[in-house]
This record gives structure tokens, sequence and C-alpha cells, in this order.
């Protein structure tokens, strides 16, 4: 791996603006986990806390991830400035490992990020400081799979950001909602799922999963799996696609 | 040869924008030349590996940079698009590329390209505060920070004011007499000529011409030439005109003379005397095909 071009990658893609951006959006879950339990008493504020971290993130969390993910090769691709780091002599396999540890840390630092005012809002309301701590497993398991996926397709193709949309509107948001075969492709759901292994959620929060089982270990395993895949395909494309 | 590249074609979709390219490229400074649109990007971009060619082989120093990217640590390109970092310094940039390539003390590598491209005063300077022609000197020492062997330059004096293109010309000659394999493209002919004799030009995405420069030259003097000349008497001008060495076809148009001449040096002393002789009026004299663009077509053509 090569820590100068993580580092590189990793403090472009984390630009302050879009830093700022992107901790704010990520953060709406936590926000609303909040609003829904304040007032309530600890065992509602419980199971509220719950339910809106499952839900509400779906739709705000991965997209922010979506986006500063996908940004990691794109903003060089876009901006012109790959040929400055692809010419040079590390390997694919090297150059896209980097890549991804560059997009992962990205991930996870906005995930945590987003990841905190649940964590002050439930410990505030409820006075439990650990309440909110597995739902860390969930926003990490979120911040790799989607790294996992929005990294090559932002070296790949043009207009990822919308086909990365599209893929969390249309095919996590509503396909995967009515056809429950499609679950096990939502990247959402298996992040939920590892929680959901961990944390009992409220009905309301299963039906989400569909037809994936609950289970920490399972989740993990499909993430490394992604991430194995993601880095696979970047990989290929670093030696089979042209790079600009 | 230390490049070389053996019947490359490259198309993107239906564009084919190679066409059965094979060039060697030796050690010395070598002149990539075409109009706008010719190819000599998508060909520096196949050299270094930016790009896999639809069709062929790529060699750089003996190896495919596709498949070898350890070639990339004699391999430099500086490419055309302005893009640089524009939040990161001169010295961070050149540092990066130096650090990217393993070498063992990136800055102090760093102030060597940077003392060599004239730019240590504004070393520590954001690029995006750069004028055209320091981003062009930033990139040339990113692209001389690892020390490479090759050194591939697309367009690199765009943007840059005469006296950073002097500069700029005499560091590349340099770079060239010590032995590396330089490879400039540029549409500006007198450019390429203040760096070296050997030239490669394309057109169309094919090659039109490899060689000396004196040698192409000659290709072009044998091309007859075209000047539209405006007088109030365009008859009498294209009756007289006939009489002048070299002239070979004149045709007229709404007042317009058009006259095609393979000695347009005769052609430019002779217009005076005719015009006293024959009492016109000339208005307007124009060169009609002097385009780099058309100059190429000839050559491509004549070499059919």
């Amino acid at each position: 791996m090569s820590w100068t071009l993580v580092r590189h990658l990793f403090g472009r893609t984390l630009r302050w603006k879009r830093l700022v951006g992107m901790s704010l959006l990520a953060s709406v879950g936590g926000v609303v986990a909040w609003i829904s339990m304040t007032g309530n008493p600890v065992d509602a504020a419980v199971l509220e806390y719950r339910e809106a971290t499952a839900i509400v993130p779906a739709a705000t969390l991965s997209i922010a991830l979506l986006i500063v993910t996908s940004a990691v090769l794109r903003d060089e691709r876009d901006e012109g400035t790959l040929p400055y780091i692809y010419l040079s002599p590390m390997s694919a396999l090297r150059f896209s490992v980097s890549s991804a540890v560059a997009a992962t840390t990205a991930a996870l630092v906005v995930a945590f990020i987003g990841w905190l005012p649940g964590w002050i809002g439930a410990g505030l309301v409820t006075g439990d400081w650990t309440l909110a701590v597995p739902a860390l497993l969930l926003y990490g398991l979120a911040a790799l799979g989607y790294a996992a996926v929005a990294l090559p397709l932002g070296y790949l193709i043009d207009r990822s950001l919308i086909v990365g949309l599209a893929y969390i509107f249309v095919w996590e948001g509503i396909l995967a909602s009515v056809v429950s075969g499609l679950g096990p492709s939502s990247i959402w759901r298996i992040a939920l799922s590892g929680y959901a292994g961990i944390e009992d959620l409220p009905l309301d929060a299963l039906e989400v999963l569909g037809t994936v089982t609950p289970g920490a270990g399972g989740a993990v395993a499909k993430v490394a799996g992604l991430f194995v895949l993601g880095v696979g395909v970047l990989t290929w494309a670093v030696r089979r696609r042209d790079a600009v | 040869m230390t490049v070389r590249a053996i019947e490359i074609s490259k198309w993107f979709g239906q564009k084919v924008a190679l066409s059965e390219v094979t060039v060697d490229f030796e050690p010395g400074v070598t002149g990539l030349l075409g109009p706008n649109g010719a190819g000599k990007t998508t060909l520096l971009r196949v050299l270094t590996g930016l790009h896999v060619p639809s069709q062929g082989t790529v060699e750089v120093l003996g190896r495919n940079p596709r498949r070898d990217r350890s070639v990339y640590r004699e391999v430099a390109l500086v490419p055309e698009d302005e893009a640089v970092y524009p939040d990161l310094t001169a010295r961070r940039f050149v540092a990066l590329r130096a650090s990217l390539a393993g070498l063992p003390n990136p800055r102090r590598a760093a102030e060597i390209a940077l003392e060599t491209v004239e730019l240590t005063d504004a070393a520590d300077r954001k690029l995006g505060g750069f004028s055209k022609g320091m981003r062009q000197r930033a990139k040339v020492a990113a692209a001389l920070v690892t020390n490479p062997q090759v050194l591939v330059l697309d367009e690199p004096l765009n943007g840059a004011d005469p006296v950073q293109r002097a500069g700029l010309i005499e560091l590349f000659v340099r770079l060239g007499a010590e032995g590396r394999t330089v490879i400039v493209s540029s549409h500006v002919l007198a450019e390429v000529e203040r760096m070296t004799h050997q030239v490669v030009a394309m057109v169309d995405g094919r090659m039109a011409a490899v060689g000396d420069i004196q040698q192409l030259r000659a290709v072009m003097t044998d091309k007859p030439r075209r000047v539209r000349i405006r007088t109030d008497r365009s008859r009498d001008l294209a009756s007289l005109v006939w009489a002048v060495p070299g002239v070979e076809g004149v045709q007229l148009s709404d007042g317009i003379v058009e006259i095609s001449s393979t000695d347009p040096g005769a052609l430019a002393i002779a217009l005076p005397a005719l015009a006293v002789r024959g009492g016109l009026r000339i208005t307007e004299i124009n060169p009609a095909d002097e385009s780099m663009e058309q100059v190429f077509r000839y050559l491509v053509e004549s070499g059919r």
C-alpha cells in the first residue's frame, strides 16, 4: 500500500466544504433519532432510537457515503489530474488497495460524524451512553459497503453519482422493498442485518430487512466480500481500461 | 530506440483517433507535429500507458507500460490539460510526485526539480494562484523530479510567455543532449524547430511524415501556395499575373483574384510592379492556405 497515495486521496476527497456538507447529511439520522426520543420515557426512547437509526440513514447516510466515496478517483479523473498519480511505479493492485483505504477512511470519518448526534441524543435522553454504541457497526458496515461499490463506480463511469443515486433510491428504496428476493443486493440491508444481529430492533425496522437474515458475522463477511470485489474490479479497470 | 509504437490504432466508439501508427523515438528531442485533432495527445497517452491501444503494441524501454508499471520510474508525462491541484503549493505538488515514485528524499528531489524550472521563488505558493505559464513549469518540474529517461511533453509551451518559452526550450534541448528521449508535441512548427530537427508529423490520426525538419520543409516548399488579392480591376490583374514565374493557376470571383504559385516570393516582388504597370489599385492581399492543417493535409496527400 502507498500511504502517500492514501493521504493524498483522503485529503482531496474530504475537502472542507464536502466534509461539512456530507457530515451534515450523514447526521440527519442521528438528529431525527434524538428528536424522536426527546420527551419519551426511557423504554420508548430506546425503541425510537433504534427505529430511527435503522430507517432514516438509509436515505441520508447512504447518499453522503456515495458522494464521498465515488469522488475519490472521479475528482482526479474529472479534474484531469489522474495522470499525476496514475503514472507511478506501483502495481495496479497497490494503486487500488491504496485508493480503497482512502475511500474507506473518508467514509468512516463521515459515518462516525453522522453517528455522533444520535449518540449524544441517546446519552442525554436516556442517560445510557452505551445505547448508541452498537449502531457504530451499522454505520461502519455501511461505510465499508458503499465505499466498496462507489469507488470503482467513480473511476469507471462518468455519471457515477446518478447511477449511485438510482441504486439507492430505485434499487434499494423501491425495488428491494417490493421484491423481497432483491434484499440481499442492498448494501443498507446488509449493514442493517449486522445491527439487527446485536440489537433487538423494533418490528418496523426489521421489516426493512425483508429476507435478509440478521447476523453480525454474516454482515461483516458480506461487506468484506464486497470490499474484495470492489478492489478486484478497480484493479481490473486500472490494468485494462483507459485511465483518462 | 527507447519508445516504440507498432501498428497502433485507437478508436473511441465510432471515432478513429489513431490509425495504424508505427513510429520509433530515439534519445534526443523529437517534435511531434500536427494540427489540433491530429491524434498527438492520444498517441502520447497510448505511449505512456494512459490509454490502452485498440490494436498494436507499445514498448517503452523494452517494456509494455500497461503490464509493467515499474517503467514509470523512468517515464514521465507533462499532460496537455491545465489541470493541477489548485490547493497544493508547487513544492508539495512536485514532492507528491517524488513520493509516489518512491524516491528516498522527496523534498530534496522536489527542490532540485523546482530549481531546474526556475520556480524556487514561487515554490510555496498555491498552484491555483499561478499563471498558465507557471503552471506549465510546475508540471515540468513534477515530471523531472524522478529524473526520467523518457520525458513526454504534450504542448508544454502553451500559455508560457516568450521568456518562459525560451527557458523551457533551452531546458528540453539540454535534456535531449543528456541522452534522454524527449518527445514534445506542438502544433507550432517554428516552436519545434527551435528544439530539434527530428520531427514526426501527424494528421487525422495517421503518420504524415517522419524525419528531418529540413526534408519536411522541402516537401512543403514544393506545394503551390494560394494568395487572394482584392483589386479594382481583377480581370486585368488575372491576365498580367500569368507572366510571373511560378504562377500555376488564377481564379476570379467577386473582385478577388486567387493565384496559385510555386514561388510566392517571386509573386510578392512582382505584384507592386504589375500594379503600377496596369494602373491597378490593390486593396488586400491574404494567404489562402497557410494553416498548419492544410500544410499537413498536403503532406499526407503527397505521401500517398
